[in-house]
């Protein structure tokens, strides 16, 4: 397409101002609020570590809209209940293993297997379903038609599960293993944090070694590099695309029960708002690709813990953390209209 | 198709599968449990078992619709007794169906699934089996599926005119049974008890009722239908300028009865319609940004909010600045001077909201301004704008709307009346602008940008013109919302509205009015009107969204132009291609 | 074209003058803040002259017919325990009138709506619906005060009270207030002035001198917390060192808590709801600075299961304010008719006995003003039953002693604080 020669549109003058205001809203709030010192280091650190951990739940979540998005170029939407359905599974499973004579009590880790496996299976199958049942017939059709049908799927599985679950907000059993806390580095975090930072790289490295190195793996990224070409060289795309979905699904169970141990709260909404965040992220990251899922997910975790804090609390902004949505939102808003490749993407007609 | 029969067979077998699962589904999500509140046709003796309910038709709906589906794919060709064998395909599948459903009740019997789902009580369980024990219910509804399936097939049997009798007269009934919410307190109003009587008892459509309106429907459906009908020849000779004047007439009658409405029913479904016509505005407003101009908006919410609030802060004399217009003016007409300024307002939000994205397609639009509505709810709803817009307090004590001269409206019967206005006034703008010029604009940049910017359509310009215009529908259905509720609160602009405002239009069909209003009265008046759908209708909007996008997604009054773009690739493929590369349509 | 613009002007006009020529008799009523007139029925007289005198009518109920009250309160959602919580007291109250032998010898009957809780307009539908449904003696409800805002009008344009078990937001009954519920409206809650100013009385007593607040955007805990903040500066000049706010639905409360534990405050005073209340008060154990603060809040989290089991060790020590509802009557009469309907071993929240009393109170003054026609049919002219229920005084009942001032506030004003010990909610306050 041809490059319209620069001209000097009001339009163009209004996306100037935004950018500075943007930049220089920041910068003023984070000087107020650092030489303010209404915050102890503590609580930095503090906040930082709740924005790795919670970062780390987002670029699993994210992982999967990238791959899917690479494979499909669509946006699944109802990703989100994909988590929330797995978290609840691994729910049930962890409540029947408690009750089973305080299985969880004694072998712990292989109760928490359990639930991580049950939790990711459910998931799997839910995204299986979905691309059999409302994207695989859509795979022609004109790309809003897809984004509907995912909208309207995530709708229909959030209020499945208000029906067959309930509305209360439910909660996972406490486990041993995982409450309490660590002292790392002279500084004190959670137990849960740390685990879940961990079991989240685990996984990611897992996903990287698949996709690098074993022959499916090369056949995804053939698949979202050029669709018709990789068929043509006999790949087998249906199958592929099924795996892909499958291996979305794995890493969002696996969120679903962090996130319900991180949070300790299941309902049938969670997975809204976890999902558009994660979605944010891997748009910061560069749709598409790996990397950029892992580090926009840890991104945006940390600016929304940090963010309202620094920015608007020096400004004398009442009650920052109730706009901490806002600033994902933000990132969203903002990434979209000035760079929506973002940090790692392709180069791509938007 | 033809087949064999043991294909035949497991094809059925398969569809019944599908059957099985759909029923349990219904059954364990607890619409089945709901619905069986729901009385349409009273059985002998008023209100004791044989009750006809809502849950009961749900459940039946199934296996008869996969039975119209597998007698009208499996057919055996020319073979004597084909159509009995198709038949007894669609038997089968309703059979292998209620074995599924049968099995499901005899487990839900013996362990306590409601420990994880809650909605599989015994009473479900009662209700599933008819009352009797769970094995002898599992009979029953193997039975009952299997009937529903041969009968879904029979009428699949019968040629198209007959067929579409009979599916009439099931659906007209099914329709008057649910709506006696409505029709019964009207009736009452307007003193018919007899008809009262004999039409209605005991929450539903009485026997009798119901089968007089099945023959009626059917008769006349059938007279209407059959070649060389008197009656329709007669009609058909009747000249154009006639037809006009008659089908103007009976549009005057529907219009004057929907004015009478408010006056002979209840306040509650005056309260249903003033809430359809709520969204109605707003579907019609997304209806320029999404089905002209081809701007998917999931943020729409947010002129919603901005409407209300605005409206809110100029005329409530406890607002912020204290309500400057109603002091001005007075309550009189404090509203209408503050029409233009919301007007203007949510157009500049429009623009605002348009400027930034113009660049974007598709699935990253809709994405952003996603972003954008949310942003606008936490913003309307926090701690840092309270001291404009009340944050979790909200803006209260708006005066009532008076309509000059005529007094104050107080109650949804008034309501109704400006709320119809207003809806009229937005029905004609959109339907003025998609004849335009700017309409036909918004066609070609919807078909393809590219093509349209080459052609010399200013795309940057009428894409904030349908923002603008969009959101001030939007906006003007907001303010109507604040006085017609007399508070705007923030709980009320969550993203489900925008999501509830786009399945109006993609039921309805993007692009045409009348789709439009059928979608608004679908998924909005029935729900409200049928309480016990509760939160369900979340669920039915989600699949009817998924339904629509794979059935049908030009919606159910569709545009032709937009049949004929959604079903380009359909058409494309059925051509013969000539050797062109593979070229995506967007 | 221009037929078709003619046509739409017309039925534009025609509209307009259909709208005004109105006899409203769905919309247009007397004005529900003019005063009310008190009409005498007398006991024997005439029931069609009584009725004929009432502004509103009567209420009638045929021989044989159950006795229907509404209710509008919140039963799907997040906030369904409280609603439902109401909805139980209610059912018990009425079980144990109709095993005394009923109400004018008949049963009750009730008609439930789901009035919701965020959205004001779900409580302008249910007040419709229940309008619609008719021959209601009064409506229970709201669970939320927003959601009576936009209700109780409606209602009282019928002469149908509202009386709520759990709207406790000074607004509701403030004649000054923009948010006026109305001549037909009244509570067996608490007013929040009294709840918030218990904290702060609670507060100052206990010696704390700072103290932070949070709220979750809802208007119950902005003005609790505004009322507390107040009254702790007014009784012992409490310094109110933080302020925040979180959004339902929020899981993650570190960026609220890192800037109170900077702080340090001696009390945080969170009223608000599950399961934001309860998250909070676990992840406020991951501060060491607030190892030295009382966390406190209100009757949104008193006595809730949830928050005990859920929070666990976190919890102890916990305090929140509330009414007092105990004593013998209450453990041996009510609680095992109550759990036997809820199917919980503990009580859902802790309105239940504000909805007991609300309907004892609705069947004494039905009792006082009801009239029995020659053929058995009931009369309860409404006006007359209105201004029995405001005129209640000194009425015993499960949440103490009510006597409904005129504006509709009927609760006894004892607040009590209770404390978590060893997993269990025990009063502490007052002595």
């Amino acid at each position: 397409m041809l490059r319209r020669p620069r001209r000097l549109t009001l339009l163009g003058v209004v996306l100037w101002a935004l950018r500075v205001g943007i930049v220089a809203g920041v910068v003023v709030g984070a000087w107020a609020t650092l030489t303010s010192g209404g915050l102890s280091g503590g609580t930095w650190i503090t906040l930082l570590a709740a924005g790795l951990s919670q970062g780390a739940i987002y670029a699993l979540i994210a992982l999967g809209y990238t791959l899917v998005y690479g494979v499909l170029l669509m946006i699944n939407f109802a990703h989100g209940e994909v988590f929330m359905l797995g978290s609840f599974s691994g729910m049930f499973v962890a409540n029947a293993l408690l009750s089973a004579d305080g299985f969880m009590v004694s072998y712990p880790l292989v109760g928490l297997l359990g639930v991580f496996a049950a939790a990711m299976l459910t998931s799997m199958l839910v995204a299986l379903v979905l691309e059999r049942v409302a994207y695989r017939p859509l795979r022609r059709a004109p790309r809003l038609v897809p984004l509907i049908t995912a909208i309207g799927a995530s709708l229909f599985l959030q209020y499945t599960a208000f029906g067959m679950f309930g509305s209360r907000t439910r909660r996972y059993p406490p486990v041993e293993l995982l409450s309490g806390r660590v002292e790392i580095f002279g500084f004190s975090f959670q137990r849960i944090e740390v685990i879940t930072i961990v079991a989240a790289v685990v996984l990611m490295a897992l996903l990287f070694y698949f996709v690098e190195r074993t022959r499916t793996g090369r056949a995804m990224r053939a698949v979202s590099e050029d669709k018709d070409v990789a068929a043509l060289m006999g790949i087998n795309v249906d199958r592929t695309i099924v795996i892909t979905f499958a291996i979305g699904g794995l890493l969002a169970g696996a969120a679903g029960v962090l996130y319900a141990f991180l949070f300790n709260r299941v309902d049938f909404g969670m997975g809204i708002l976890p999902g558009i965040k994660a979605f944010t992220a891997a748009v910061l990251g560069g749709i598409g690709s790996i990397t950029g899922a892992v580090v926009g997910g840890v991104l945006i975790g940390i600016l929304e813990n940090v963010g309202p804090s620094l920015l608007l609390f020096g400004l004398g902004v009442p009650s920052p953390n109730q706009l901490r949505d806002v600033v994902a939102f933000s990132v969203l808003v903002l990434v979209l209209i000035f760079r929506p490749t973002g940090l790692f993407g392709r180069k791509e007609n938007v | 198709m033809e087949l064999r029969p043991r294909a035949a067979a497991r094809r059925a077998i398969a569809v019944g599968g599908i059957v099985g699962a759909a029923t349990i589904y219904l059954s364990m999500v607890g619409l089945v449990g709901a619905f069986a509140r729901r009385p349409l046709v009273a059985g002998v003796g008023g209100d004791g078992p044989g009750v006809i309910t809502l849950g009961l038709v749900m459940l039946a709906a199934v296996p008869f619709i996969a039975g119209m589906n597998v007698a009208s794919r499996i057919r055996f060709g020319a073979v004597a007794g084909s159509g009995l064998l198709s038949i007894g395909s669609a038997a089968l599948s309703g059979l292998v169906g209620g074995l599924l459903l049968g099995a499901f009740i005899i487990v839900a019997d013996a362990i306590p699934l409601n420990q994880i789902f809650i909605a599989v009580t015994s009473a479900l369980v009662g209700v599933l089996a008819f009352g009797q024990g769970p094995l002898i219910g599992a009979l029953i509804v193997t039975a009952v599926g299997a009937v529903a399936g041969a009968v879904g097939g029979s009428i699949q049997m019968l040629d198209s005119r007959d067929r579409r009798a009979i599916l009439s007269g099931i659906g007209i009934v099914m329709l008057l049974a649910l709506l006696e919410p409505i029709l019964d307190p009207i009736l009452d109003r307007i003193e018919l008890d007899d008809v009262r009587d004999f039409v209605f008892s005991a929450g539903g459509l009485s026997q009798a009722a119901a089968a007089l309106t099945l023959a009626l429907v059917i008769g006349l459906s059938w007279a209407w239908g059959r070649p060389a009908a008197p009656l329709r020849d007669r009609m058909r000779a009747v000249p154009a300028e006639q037809r006009r004047v008659i089908g103007f007439a009976l549009a005057a009658i529907g219009v004057a009865a929907l004015l009478i409405l408010p006056q002979i029913s209840t306040g509650f479904v005056s309260l249903v319609l003033v809430n359809v016509g709520f969204y109605l505005m707003l579907a019609l407003g997304l209806n320029i940004v999404v089905g002209y101009a081809g701007l998917l908006d999931l943020g729409y919410v947010a002129f919603y909010a901005v409407g209300a609030y605005t409206m809110a802060i100029l005329i409530s004399p406890s607002s912020s600045i204290g309500g400057p217009f109603e002091a001005a003016v007075g309550p009189e007409w404090a509203f209408w001077l503050a029409i233009p300024f919301v007007m203007l307002v949510t157009a500049l939000v429009g623009v605002l909201i348009g400027a930034p994205v113009l660049r974007l397609r598709g699935d990253y639009l809709a994405i952003v301004t996603l972003g954008f509505g949310e942003i606008a709810r936490i913003l309307f709803g926090s701690d840092a704008l309270r001291n404009w817009v009340g944050g979790p307090n909200g803006v209260v004590g708006l005066p009532n709307l008076h309509i000059p001269g005529f007094g104050e409206m107080s109650g949804p019967g008034d309501y109704f009346y400006p709320v119809v206005a207003f809806a009229a006034f937005a029905a004609f703008v959109a339907w003025r602008l998609s004849n335009s010029r700017t309409g036909r604009a918004w066609n070609a940049l919807r078909e393809d940008e590219s093509v349209a910017e080459a052609t010399g359509v200013n795309t940057t310009n009428y894409k904030l013109l349908a923002f603008a215009l969009g959101g001030t529908l939007g906006g003007l259905s907001g303010a109507l919302f604040a006085v017609q509720l007399r508070t705007v609160f923030p709980g009320s602009f969550l993203l489900i509205v925008s999501i509830t405002v786009l399945a109006i239009i993609i039921l309805g069909g993007m692009g045409t009015i009348r789709g439009v209003i059928v979608g608004a009265l679908i998924l909005v008046g029935l729900p409200d009107a049928l309480r016990e759908f509760g939160q369900y209708r979340f669920l039915v909007y989600g699949a009817a969204l998924v339904a629509m996008m794979v059935l049908r997604p030009e919606g159910l009054f569709p545009s032709r132009i937009r049949r004929a773009e959604l079903h380009e690739d359909v058409d494309a493929d059925s051509r013969p291609q000539p050797a062109a590369s593979g070229q995506a349509t967007t | 074209m221009q037929k078709y613009m003619r046509w739409s002007a017309a039925l534009f006009v025609l509209m307009l003058v259909l709208a005004a020529c109105a006899p409203g008799d769905t919309g247009a009523s007397p004005d529900a803040s003019e005063p009310a007139e008190e009409s005498q029925p007398a006991a024997g007289e005439d029931p069609a002259a009584v009725c004929e005198a009432d502004e509103f009518g009567c209420l009638e109920v045929a021989e044989g017919d159950p006795i229907r009250i509404g209710t509008a309160l919140s039963i799907t959602g997040d906030t369904s325990a409280l609603g439902l919580d109401s909805q139980y007291g209610a059912q018990v109250a009425a079980d144990q009138k109709s095993e005394a032998g009923g109400l004018f010898g008949r049963e009750i009957e009730f008609i439930h709506e789901d009035a919701g809780c965020g959205d004001a307009a779900t409580g302008q539908t249910a007040a419709q619906a229940l309008v619609a449904e008719g021959d209601l003696l009064a409506v229970m409800g709201t669970t939320c005060s927003r959601t009576a805002v936009p209700a109780a009008p409606v209602l009282g344009q019928e002469g149908i009270i509202l009386i709520s078990s759990s709207n406790t937001s000074p607004t509701l009954t403030d004649p000054e207030h923009a948010e006026y519920a109305g001549e037909f409206f009244m509570r067996t809650a608490h007013n929040d002035l009294i709840q918030g100013a218990a904290m702060a009385t609670f507060a100052c007593e206990q010696g704390f001198t700072t103290a932070a607040t949070i709220h979750d955007g809802s208007t119950y805990a902005d003005n609790l917390r505004a009322v507390f903040e107040e009254e702790f500066a007014s009784q012992c000049d409490g310094e109110i060192v933080s302020q925040q706010a979180v959004a339902v639905g929020d899981t993650e409360f570190t960026g609220v808590l890192a800037p109170i534990a900077d702080a340090a405050p001696d009390l945080l005073y969170y009223p608000i709801f599950h399961p934001e209340g309860t998250l909070i008060t676990q992840q406020a154990r991951s501060f060491p600075e607030l190892d030295g603060t009382q966390l406190a809040a209100s009757d949104g989290l008193l006595g809730l299961q949830d928050l005990i089991d859920q929070a666990g060790e976190a919890a102890e020590g916990f305090v929140a304010s509330g009414p007092a509802c105990a004593g013998d009557e209450y453990d041996n009469t009510f609680r095992p008719a109550y759990d036997a309907l809820s199917g919980e071993d503990q009580p859902l929240s802790v309105f239940h006995c504000h909805a007991y009393d609300a309907v004892n109170m609705m069947i004494a003054a039905a009792e006082e003003v009801g009239i029995e026609g020659d053929d058995g049919t009931l009369f309860i002219p409404r006006q007359a039953f209105r201004d029995a229920m405001f005129a209640t005084s000194d009425f015993e009942g499960l949440t103490g002693t009510l006597t409904c001032d005129e504006f509709g506030d009927c609760a006894d004003p004892a607040i009590t604080v209770s404390r978590i010990e060893n997993g269990a909610f025990v009063v502490i306050w007052p002595e």
